[in-house]
């Protein structure tokens, strides 16, 4: 479980003085100031370090959102200066401003772009060298989308088994994520050292690097080769001997991807070949679905047929 | 002046906070705790610790068990937990035994035998997703009634030690290996058809009795051990009485209760609809649509 790594916040001169004048704060806060650590998210890297950030400067943001003050001077008659709050204004109402020195929006639900990038490159070049930290940031951005592309494609294919490819991610996330995690040689004593004095978000209990988080993401962004192959499936029918071919090319791929990241990952090199057949099965059960469907049979052209 | 989320800056807040994260730890500690007693962890990756030589000797064995020769697991001598000097013996892991039981090779066996009942389900162009999940249940089935029957076992025959249980439900997966090859070869030659036939049957019996024979050889040393194995911490021998009791429990179970599970599990007829299990009604039969 990681730790949300809410760093005390010191309060900065202008606002001690502000809430001097105005009554605002209940205590003087007198943390002293703390790095912000490499995990916590870039939001909360903004508000950790918010204080020392030009954004702020000397005019300070009103906290509207939580409720937690009572009407402020600043939100009477001082508004659409820029000083403090949103700038009001018909123009602003429709723009996007937020407050100021606010994060956008991606950067605060952590949806990294680049990263997602660069893990799908990493998948789709089978030759790539894998990093063993290009999991610390487990993100389910990506495989939510590949997922959901996954489910899209089914659909323009003739099925809507959007519920079915859900289950069997969850299932498979579940039971996979289990299997490896009882299968890596646990830790040695320094390593579980390090890993708690760092918040790693690894599980002490079962004593791996392997959580659920990095599991399904690992499993999630290897899908891809997958997605291409319903993607075809949507121009051809799968049920015939070039689908079984590209399937299972597909399902190939996936499955050296996905075992070369688990075992960098789990630190299982030598097990190479028994991480691969979990996940061979695994995603055995998405090419099933992409291949076999009512258009795949011929069930629909045979519906044509009769017509 | 208060800036956005300076309501975090309190003490109060960062007290609220700090207890917040403090009562997540102690809730999740709780959980862990709770359910390291009724799965025992780390007993299970005991039986994870496999390696690939370990895996391929292993399905070999269940395979074809007749000219195996030593079937006792080899223990080893480490210090004693409670550093009185003495040592306790303990059975090796599977990677540096092949006669120890393992967990990984009857779960990939089982789910193997899912996909490939699906898989052949699909092949005979009668392919549903929810045929995924009632094979799934349908091999669940069997395997809770094995459990059953291995728990009434354990009551019956005072078997007392915790890992004698886990290497019972341990052996109890080998037998999907044989089911596995005889849908496979059976599909292969009827062409996707099902498992009858003598070409499936003959298989079926051929997988059935390498499968006791494997059983009643290496149960043999779980159920009935040696005097001073880990297997019998407490250094009881086994009163006759019980130990024929025990002999009758092995015989019975390695052939009368597999041949059941295995015949259920394999005497699937693919072309009437929906793959079923003989007797079974399949989907459209049971919802009646």
């Amino acid at each position: 479980m990681a730790s949300y790594g809410y760093q005390p916040n010191p309060a900065p001169q202008p606002q001690s003085s502000y809430s001097a004048q105005n009554n605002l704060n209940f205590y003087q806060s007198s943390y002293p100031q703390q790095p912000v650590s490499g995990h916590s998210t870039p939001f909360q890297a903004a508000y950790g370090a918010g204080t020392q950030s030009n954004a702020y400067g000397a005019s300070g943001t009103a906290n509207y959102g939580f409720g937690a003050f009572p009407a402020q001077a600043g939100a009477s008659g001082q508004m659409g200066t820029g000083q403090s709050g949103l700038r009001t204004g018909w123009l602003a109402a429709f723009g996007t401003e937020g407050y100021e020195g606010e994060p956008p929006l991606l950067e605060e639900l952590g949806v990294n772009f680049g990263h997602i990038q660069m893990k799908t490159l990493t998948v789709l070049n089978p030759v790539a060298r894998i990093d063993q930290n290009i999991m610390d940031d487990a993100d389910l951005a990506g495989p939510f989308l590949f997922c959901a592309l996954f489910g899209t494609f089914l659909l323009l294919s003739g099925k809507l088994w959007f519920g079915y490819v859900c289950g069997l991610a969850a299932l498979g996330a579940f039971s996979l994520n289990f299997i490896f995690s009882m299968m890596s040689p646990p830790l040695s004593q320094d390593e579980m050292n390090a890993a708690q004095s760092q918040h790693y978000g690894g599980s002490s209990h079962l004593s791996s690097t392997l959580t659920l988080g990095r599991s399904s993401s690992v499993l999630g962004y290897c899908l891809l080769p997958l997605v291409f192959a319903s993607l075809l499936g949507v121009l051809l029918p799968l049920d015939s001997l070039i689908g079984y071919i590209v399937v299972s090319l597909a399902i190939a791929w996936c499955t050296y991807s996905s075992s070369a990241m688990f075992c960098v990952v789990g630190r299982m090199t030598n097990m190479r070949g028994l991480v691969a057949y979990p996940l061979a099965l695994f995603y055995v059960g998405f090419g099933i679905m992409a291949i076999f469907s009512s258009r795949g049979t011929g069930r629909i052209d045979a519906m044509k047929a009769v017509t | 002046m208060p800036q956005f989320g300076g309501f975090m800056n309190d003490p109060t807040a960062q007290m609220g906070l700090q207890m917040g994260q403090s009562a997540m730890k102690v809730g999740q500690e709780y959980v862990e705790q709770n359910f390291n007693r009724y799965i025992n962890v780390s007993a299970l990756k005991h039986y994870f610790n496999v390696s690939n030589r370990y895996v391929l000797s292993k399905t070999l064995l269940v395979l074809f068990p007749w000219r195996h020769r030593p079937w006792s697991r080899s223990q080893t001598n480490t210090a004693s937990p409670s550093h009185n000097g003495s040592t306790t013996t303990q059975f090796l892991p599977p990677r540096e035994d092949v006669n120890s039981p393992d967990m990984y090779i009857p779960l990939m066996a089982f789910i193997t035998y899912v996909l490939l009942t699906t898989l052949i389900a699909g092949l005979n162009g009668k392919f549903e997703p929810q045929l995924l999940g009632m094979t799934l249940s349908n091999a669940s089935v069997v395997i809770i009634l094995e459990l059953l029957v291995l728990w009434l076992g354990r009551y019956f025959l005072n078997i007392s030690s915790e890992s004698q249980i886990y290497d019972l439900v341990a052996y109890s997966g080998y037998k999907f290996v044989g089911v596995i090859v005889t849908i496979a070869v059976a599909a292969i030659v009827n062409r996707g058809k099902g498992t009858g036939g003598w070409v499936g049957w003959t298989v079926f019996a051929y997988t059935f009795m390498a499968n006791a024979f494997f059983l009643l050889r290496s149960l043999k040393y779980v159920l009935l051990p040696p005097d001073n194995s880990p297997s019998n911490p407490s250094m009881q021998t086994i009163a006759r009485g019980q130990r024929s009791r025990r002999t009758q429990f092995l015989f019975v179970y390695s052939y009368v209760v597999q041949f059941a599970f295995m015949w259920w599990l394999t005497a699937l007829n693919f072309t009437s609809g929906v793959p079923v299990v003989a007797g079974g009604k399949g989907i459209k039969g049971r919802w009646g649509r």
